[in-house]
């Protein structure tokens, strides 16, 4: 009796283990239509009998699912060809960089980013700052201009260096499995965003009353109407899947990066040009393309270019122009005291102002994150664009709150080389609302100067000292210690 | 499943089955389990179960080789406890009309017992402490490696930050402007002691060299040299081995172990992409040039 008690009990314990190690199936992964879309009353597109929600039928032809993906011919994306690769069999098959791509995204980021990449993921809701939504088409940190998309080689530096100071990690060791990683989020991204500006389409063509439930339905609109919805939509398909294509491929053309303007030798030599002698030029035999090089010539301690040189002539001159234009002594490698101050002035001018949203000692806690800001055109919460915020501060145009940088910290998320702050500064943060400021100051060196500023701010808090340079602007009274009070 | 493991368990449950019906099943359980755990044991290395190949740091073999000896004192005493276990239950089983006799101990076979592991216990503490001394004792490093660490670990849900001085400079506590920043990507030259410091900035993690058999927890408010040579050059794991929270798995970067001229050249392109302004000569190439005299300063 005892004996096959333990029997059986051993029998059971096995076979629990066997059951529990197991045989549970995760449901298929589906990809999930925005709020906006699910609002859509469904029409009768063409001579189509059913009536169906026309966003989710060009989505599910153009995309497919993601256990079939639709790799739709006229998107700038690298699908991957079939090639013969002994080493990586699975390489054979048509389409294989999206199907791998789209392997690696499920086992790697779904859980932050979300199966359709809404940044929805079961672990989003515990992260702050939120995974990023791609249906927008909108990324901050990244190399080419304004609203132009990342290049690729921006998302790659994205993964391989992580985003620091977020949750977004580094998968530089995934090497040669990053291309189709990448190849899957511009996948998902363009699929996100043809659906947000489909529904667009259709609020241009119908209005918006016709789209919100229970308005007039266009299944049951007269026969005009629906004639009159068709071609619309027709345009619409066309011009938006052109517009996303068009965009995607400006992304990564090399006119949209920003490089920094005046760095031509050109350039150069207009700054030594400069009447004033500055001393001795050093020429370094760099070797430069022949329309870049330039002979400057030297007359009673005053340098102007001469011309064009051909190839084995002289070559490039830098230190004097370059200390001008970049604020860096070219033999310290450190900004000079002068580009500091000048970098202060202009965080504290009323014109370029960064110590309104940075605060006036760098914290990121400056006077507009005390206001209510108001929903963009642009947000997921567009419906309720030009309303404000329920929240005092800045937020992203995911309608998330947004603290601006901490500058004392010197964690940068989209990169810490100078050119990357450069083209923060320059463009600002795409999606954030760290404005631009190419075009307010159109001097490159006041560019330098605030890029001198902040990158030596975590080191050096005594350049925040000093008079502020605009009387109107003053920071607050020191809050009264409590404490000192009592 | 391999035709091997079904014969082997279709075997053990014969043994547990023959063992029930002739009144042997705690025998038979335990003289099973005793087999199977030394079995899988001189099996695991084919099957790679075991260490991750010999050490390949000098500290790492003196570990093994301590490893080895605890391991062969445990096993004859394993070995030992379940003969003595295994013959008890047979010879002292309850048998039908046998009354069981009451023993109050034997004091000589006590002491024996006590005294013995005691013994063996002291044995292995002062055996290792040489080794321990030098792994976790700071003033026991190499002195020029301790005065110049290679580079800062910050240990960080879910991954390893890397801050490196620049070229021909010491490693300061505080972030300096010309650092160098890597993300799960070690880099340190081979064939001599290195030292890195290692900190956490969330939670516990453990700075883990499997290959190189260097563990070391990363306690969050603490700086922790860790020293260690790697014998190879190449590549190995590096991994985080204190569970730190859901992500702890993928926890993990990479030791490249490389000549000392290769790792110089790499800190310095690492120094010249970080100080990339897109400017034509601008502070990548005065970074460049500067760094080389200044190396001659060091000791
Ligand atoms: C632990 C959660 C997490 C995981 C896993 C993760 N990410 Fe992210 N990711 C984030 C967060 C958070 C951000 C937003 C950071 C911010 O806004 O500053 C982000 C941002 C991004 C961005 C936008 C960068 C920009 O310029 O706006 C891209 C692209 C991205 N992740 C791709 C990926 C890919 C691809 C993977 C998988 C290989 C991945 N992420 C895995 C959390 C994660
Ligand atoms: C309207 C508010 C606003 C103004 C004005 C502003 N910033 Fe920002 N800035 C932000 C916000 C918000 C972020 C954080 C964006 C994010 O991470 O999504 C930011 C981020 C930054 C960063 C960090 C970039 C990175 O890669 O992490 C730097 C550097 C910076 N700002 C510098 C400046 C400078 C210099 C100025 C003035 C020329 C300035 N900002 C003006 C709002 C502002
Ligand atoms: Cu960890």
């Amino acid at each position: 009796m005892n004996r096959s008690r333990q029997f059986f009990g051993t029998v059971a314990v096995l076979v629990g283990v066997a059951l529990c190690g197991g045989c549970a199936k995760s449901p298929e992964p589906k990809f999930v239509l925005a709020k906006s879309t699910e609002e859509i009353v469904p029409v009768r597109i063409g001579d189509e009998k059913t009536a169906v929600n026309p966003v989710e039928a060009a989505l599910h032809e153009n995309f497919g699912t993601p256990n079939s993906l639709v790799a739709w011919e006229l998107f700038p994306l690298d699908y991957g060809k079939a090639e013969d690769d002994l080493d990586h069999p699975e390489r054979g098959t048509e389409g294989w960089k999206l199907l791998h791509g789209r392997n690696l995204y499920m086992q790697h980021c779904v859980h932050c980013h979300g199966t359709s990449g809404d940044g929805a993921g079961p672990t989003a809701k515990f992260l702050n700052p939120r995974p990023r939504d791609y249906r927008l088409g909108k990324f901050k940190f990244k190399s080419t201009a304004g609203a132009i998309r990342p290049s690729r080689e921006d998302l790659r530096t994205t993964l391989e260096h992580g985003i620091p100071g977020t949750s977004m990690p580094s998968f530089v060791l995934l090497k040669d499995d990053l291309e189709p990683i990448i190849e899957y989020v511009r996948f998902l991204s363009m699929r996100g965003e043809y659906e947000f500006r489909l529904y667009k389409g259709i609020q241009g063509i119908l209005g918006r009353k016709v789209l919100a439930k229970g308005g007039s339905v266009p299944a049951e609109a007269p026969e005009e109407a629906r004639a009159e919805f068709n071609d619309g939509w027709k345009d619409t398909l066309e011009q938006v899947s052109t517009d996303l294509a068009e965009a995607w491929t400006t992304a990564d053309a090399p006119e949209s990066i920003i490089n920094p303007r005046e760095a031509t030798i050109l350039d150069d030599a207009k700054v030594l040009a400069d009447p004033k002698p500055r001393g001795s030029v050093k020429f370094s035999g760099e070797t430069l393309p022949a329309d870049r090089r330039v002979k400057l010539d030297h007359k009673e301690g005053q340098y102007w270019a001469v011309k064009s040189l051909k190839d084995e002539e002289l070559g490039f001159v830098h230190h004097e122009s370059l200390e001008a234009r970049t604020g860096i002594d070219p033999k310290t490698g450190k900004p000079t005291e002068k580009s500091l101050k000048r970098g202060r002035e202009l965080y504290y001018s009323q014109a370029v102002a960064c110590f309104k949203c940075h605060g006036y000692g760098g914290r990121g806690d400056g006077p507009s994150t005390e206001d209510f800001w108001e929903v963009g055109n642009d947000s997921p919460l567009f419906q309720y664009a030009g309303q404000k915020y329920e929240v005092r501060g800045l937020h992203d145009d995911w309608d998330n709150h947004l603290e601006p940088r901490n500058l004392i910290r010197g964690v940068y998320r989209g990169g810490r080389r100078p050119i990357d702050l450069y083209r923060k500064v320059f463009a600002g943060i795409n999606g954030a609302k760290m404005p631009g400021f190419s075009t307010s100051l159109t001097n490159d060196s006041d560019l330098w100067d605030l890029v001198n500023f902040v990158t030596t701010l975590p080191y050096d808090q005594s350049i925040l000292q000093g008079p502020l340079p605009d009387p109107s602007v003053q920071p607050p009274a020191a809050p009264v210690n409590p404490q000192a009070s009592n | 499943m391999s035709p091997w493991l079904i014969i082997l368990s279709l075997g053990s449950a014969a043994v547990l089955l023959a063992g029930a019906l002739t009144k042997k099943f705690w025998p038979a359980f335990f003289g099973l389990s005793a087999v199977a755990t030394v079995g899988i044991s001189v099996l695991a290395p084919s099957y790679r179960w075991w260490l991750p190949g010999g050490a390949q740091s000098p500290m790492g073999t003196e570990i093994d080789d301590l490893f080895y000896m605890i391991l062969i004192i445990t096993t004859v005493t394993y070995i030992a406890v379940h003969v003595v276990l295994i013959t008890a239950l047979i010879k002292f089983s309850g048998k039908p009309g046998v009354k069981a006799s009451f023993s109050h101990g034997s004091h000589a076979l006590e002491v024996v017992w006590t005294i013995v592991p005691a013994a063996i216990l002291l044995f292995i503490s002062l055996y290792q402490i040489d080794v321990w001394m030098r792994f976790r004792n700071f003033a026991t490093f190499n002195r020029h490696s301790r005065e110049n660490p290679v580079a800062e670990v910050t240990a960080r849900q879910f991954e390893w930050r890397i801050r490196y001085p620049a070229p021909g400079k010491k490693l300061m506590q505080k972030p300096q402007p010309d650092d160098l920043y890597t993300v799960n990507d070690l880099h340190v030259p081979f064939g001599e002691p290195v030292v890195i410091q290692l900190r956490s900035e969330d939670v516990l993690h453990s700075f883990f060299l499997p290959h190189l058999r260097i563990k070391q927890d990363a306690v969050p408010g603490a700086i922790i040299p860790v020293q260690f040579q790697a014998n190879f050059e190449g590549e190995q794991e590096l991994v985080c081995a204190e569970l730190c929270g859901w992500g702890h798995y993928k926890m993990r970067g990479q030791l490249t172990a490389q000549r000392k001229s290769e790792f110089d050249k790499y800190l310095r392109d690492l120094q010249a992409r970080q100080s990339d302004d897109g400017v034509s000569g601008g502070r990548a190439a005065a970074v460049v040039t500067q760094a080389t005299p200044k190396a001659e300063n060091h000791p």
